[in-house]
């Protein structure tokens, strides 16, 4: 994987993998959610690879559970979870939140923007909101969380329709399925950019280096 | 709904989509859908003679919707062409996750409407009985002390 190269020579940072990596997700997620064979369904390979990742991924478990049809479920987000580090890796690898274009780009819409003050609030209260996530996939706080699945608790009779959706239709369950992680692997690649250049985002200059 | 509504007024999402482009669209689209959404799933509870499921289903939609504002705006602050992507699976995650603190949130409020109720219920009941309530013998203490075999 190679970022483009412009014509300066400097590397350019690019979003079309990231889209490439969604809209092959999405492929799979339909794959598995309407096309997959009940052979393959209780293929014990296949079962033992989605037990697998249920162990590793509480949210797995969580979303079969209610699921219309909980073995094709299990099987589908299992997938879709094992794609959620392999578009971490593709949202950082050419959305690098280190490099210094990354930087100057946020300099320059800083400087430009009207509303600075508005601008600090939200970037604050987002780290507080991915930073709560974050806590709460690794078990230390206990809100939201895509990963545990725990924005989807109690039974999903009692759910808003926003939050039943999975659990009542297949291709519901294919949306979710396809979303969560991708929405999982944002927040963490949000989460490092706005951390990672916190001073750029308050508009702080760099200290001069001693000469 | 978006955050671009708030400096260009309401438009409709069609022509905010014409004017501002994809950012605009997907900025409003998880908002439309939450809106869609809560209106629908109140509007069933409220027919199916739910009240406690339509003020989950309200609140749960509603904060859904200002999920997806403080998304697609916590997406914004994505620099040049990853505002896109992040405007878009930020609102979208917004809406979600706020829809799960809204059905908490309803959950609450259904809890605190119960607790509202029974307390009238008694006092309604003691206002329409009095002497009903006025009648009846003293609280005992509930403390007895056993007496052993040497009395």
């Amino acid at each position: 994987m190679e970022n483009r190269i412009d014509q300066t020579g400097k590397k350019e940072m690019t979003t079309r993998p990231v889209f490439i990596a969604m809209f092959i997700s999405a492929l799979l997620a339909v794959t598995t959610g309407f096309f997959l064979s009940s052979d393959a369904i209780t293929s014990k390979y296949i079962a033992s690879f989605s037990s697998l990742v249920a162990q590793i991924v509480p949210c797995v478990s969580v979303m079969a559970q209610n699921a219309i049809d909980p073995s094709r479920a299990q099987i589908t987000w299992a997938l879709q979870w094992t794609c959620f580090p392999i578009i971490l890796m593709i949202w950082l690898w050419f959305g690098p939140v280190w490099s210094k274009e990354m930087k100057q780009a946020i300099l320059k819409e800083t400087s430009e923007s009207p509303s600075i003050g508005k601008r600090r609030l939200i970037l604050v209260l987002t780290i507080f909101a991915l930073g709560s996530l974050i806590l709460s996939d690794f078990g230390v706080a206990d809100l939201w969380s895509f990963f545990r699945g725990t924005i989807f608790y109690g039974t999903p009779a009692k759910m808003p329709l926003i939050l039943r959706v999975p659990f009542t239709s297949n291709f519901g369950m294919i949306l979710y399925a396809w979303f969560v992680p991708l929405a999982e692997a944002f927040c963490y690649w949000m989460f490092l950019l706005l951390v990672v250049n916190f001073k750029s985002y308050f508009y702080l200059p760099e200290p001069v280096p001693k000469s | 709904m978006g955050a671009f509504l708030e400096t260009n007024g309401i438009r409709s999402a069609s022509a905010l989509g014409v004017q501002y482009g994809l950012p605009a669209l997907l900025t409003d689209l998880p908002g439309g859908i939450g809106a869609s959404f809560a209106f629908i799933d109140t509007a069933q509870a409220l027919a199916a003679n739910n009240p406690q499921q339509a003020v989950v289903s309200g609140t749960g939609g509603v904060l859904s919707i200002a999920g997806a504002e403080a998304g697609a705006a916590a997406g914004n602050l994505a620099p040049g062409a990853w505002k896109i992507p992040a405007v878009a699976v930020g609102a979208a995650a917004g809406s979600l996750i706020f829809g799960s603190i809204g059905m908490q949130v309803g959950n609450w409020i259904n809890g605190a409407i119960n607790i509202f109720s029974s307390s009238f219920s008694s006092i309604q009941m003691y206002v329409n009985y009095p002497a009903q309530y006025s009648s009846m013998p003293p609280m005992q203490s509930g403390i007895s002390i056993p007496l052993g075999p040497h009395n």
